[in-house]
């Protein structure tokens, strides 16, 4: 059980490290993006990515936001 | 409902990229309902379908629950906290109080239904207090409510926790029934989570093997001699040893080996030791010693570390990345490193992390 959590406590570590990144960094941040968006589920449910659109919309239409949190830059 | 996907992405100038933590949750995935203005009113107790399907209903029916309540209904007040606990606007302990306090006016299944909260926290609490202290007796009080019939709800996240903790203390102690009792329960009650189906595998295979040992032990007792590394190598490959009685019985284990059992038994004593220190240091042992012990054992230790063990050792080898401030110290124990596990290993991330700091320290 323990062992199951080392890999999510590096990447937060990871994450407020504070490290500057390089170009390179954020190259690879961006690619790991562009995957996570080309999963079938985010076309899939029809899940809206632009937080202000989804607002809106929700503003428009009376309706509420169903929100998932997710990340891209760990698995 | 509008679906939205955050997604954290660490990119620099990307617009709500910390709405989770601003939100005020603790980690991913999480899941939310908000209103169009963007404020949090729900929020599943669990991150599981059955979770999320139960605050989709609550948020349905809580306006309704609520004019009833405020109309002076005593039911609907005590349906209102349930709703309430549902959406993740009051905690668990709240909720059984609250329902205790009225409990005249609650019926027998909302009293129930309250026992249970309180009883899933217990144990969710029960699982954290484990992990903040390694001697706390989690595990115990956890077997101990198995055997009263006090059983989390199942599929919930207390669930998860419940039959893992008595698992993991069934595999420590080589108790085979209470491994056959965990795979059940864990079959039964977390029968969508694949996860748990595989560990209730695994919990199986571990009882088969720790048959397989207790024939060994009783041919032992009836006067067959050298069967004490066949035993020990059994225990150790189930993971079902601690490091002391190991150690305790190598020696004699050793004598009486082949000579793939001597390598064997020689590896496993390695391989335990790591994981007993990574235990340590993840609960109450001194992390900075920890950190030279494991790289003195993956440089220098024969034999090596099996490379299956380096993914363990990540945090701490970055940990003691960021506490230096020679960079000789980082290169040479990414050389040492590099050299014995090569590019190729799980390792090469974290080696180019340590050349990469000792880079960044020689710049400034």
């Amino acid at each position: 059980m323990k062992k199951l959590l080392l890999i999510p406590m590096l990447a937060a570590v990871l994450a407020g490290s504070g490290f500057s990144q390089s170009t390179d960094e954020q190259a690879e941040l961006q690619a790991k993006y562009d995957k996570k968006v080309a999963k079938e589920f985010v076309s899939y449910g029809n899940w809206m990515l632009d937080y202000d659109a989804a607002r809106a919309k929700a503003k428009a239409e009376g309706k509420l936001l169903f929100t998932y949190f997710s990340r891209s830059y760990s698995p | 409902m509008v679906p939205y996907l955050n997604i954290a992405t660490h990119l620099e100038g990307v617009p709500y990229d910390r709405l989770l933590q601003e939100k005020g949750f603790g980690g991913y995935p999480s899941l939310a309902f908000m209103d169009a203005e963007g404020n949090v009113i729900g929020k599943p107790n669990d991150r599981t379908v059955a979770s999320f399907a139960s605050s989709r209903d609550a948020l349905m029916s809580i306006d309704s629950v609520r004019a009833k309540a405020e109309s002076g209904d005593k039911n609907a007040q005590v349906e209102l906290l349930f709703l309430e606990f549902t959406l993740g606007n009051i905690k668990a302990e709240e909720l059984t109080q609250a329902v205790e306090a009225l409990a005249v006016h609650a019926s027998a299944k909302q009293l129930a239904r309250a026992k249970q909260v309180g009883l899933d926290a217990r144990i969710y609490d029960l699982y954290v207090a484990s992990f903040n202290d390694p001697n706390s007796g989690s595990s115990e009080k956890m077997i101990a409510m198995l055997q009263a019939g006090e059983l989390p709800t199942p599929g919930s996240r207390s669930c998860s926790v419940f039959w893992s903790s008595i698992g993991a203390q069934a595999q420590k102690s080589g108790d085979t029934a209470l491994l056959r009792r965990v795979s059940k329960g864990m079959r039964a009650d977390l029968a969508s989570d694949k996860q748990s189906q595989e560990m209730a595998t695994n919990y199986e295979r571990i009882a088969t093997g720790l048959d397989e040992r207790d024939t060994l032990v009783e041919r032992q007792d009836s006067g067959e001699a050298n069967l004490d590394a066949k035993i020990l190598l059994l225990e150790a490959r189930l993971d079902a040893v601690s490091l002391t009685s190991f150690r305790e019985r190598l020696a004699a284990a050793l004598v009486v080996a082949s000579a793939n059992e001597q390598i064997e038994l020689l590896q496993a004593d390695i391989d335990l030791e790591v994981n007993t220190l990574m235990v340590s240091y993840w609960s109450d042992g001194d992390k900075e010693a920890i950190q030279v012990q494991l790289f003195t054992l993956f440089e220098n230790h024969e034999p090596a570390p099996s490379e299956s063990l380096l993914g363990l050792i990540s945090y701490p080898i970055y940990n003691f990345t960021r506490s230096v401030t020679d960079p000789k110290v980082l290169d040479d124990h990414a050389a040492a490193m590099n050299k014995r596990y090569g590019p190729e290993s799980g390792i090469n991330k974290l080696i180019k992390t340590m050349t990469d700091a000792a880079s960044a320290l020689r710049e400034a």
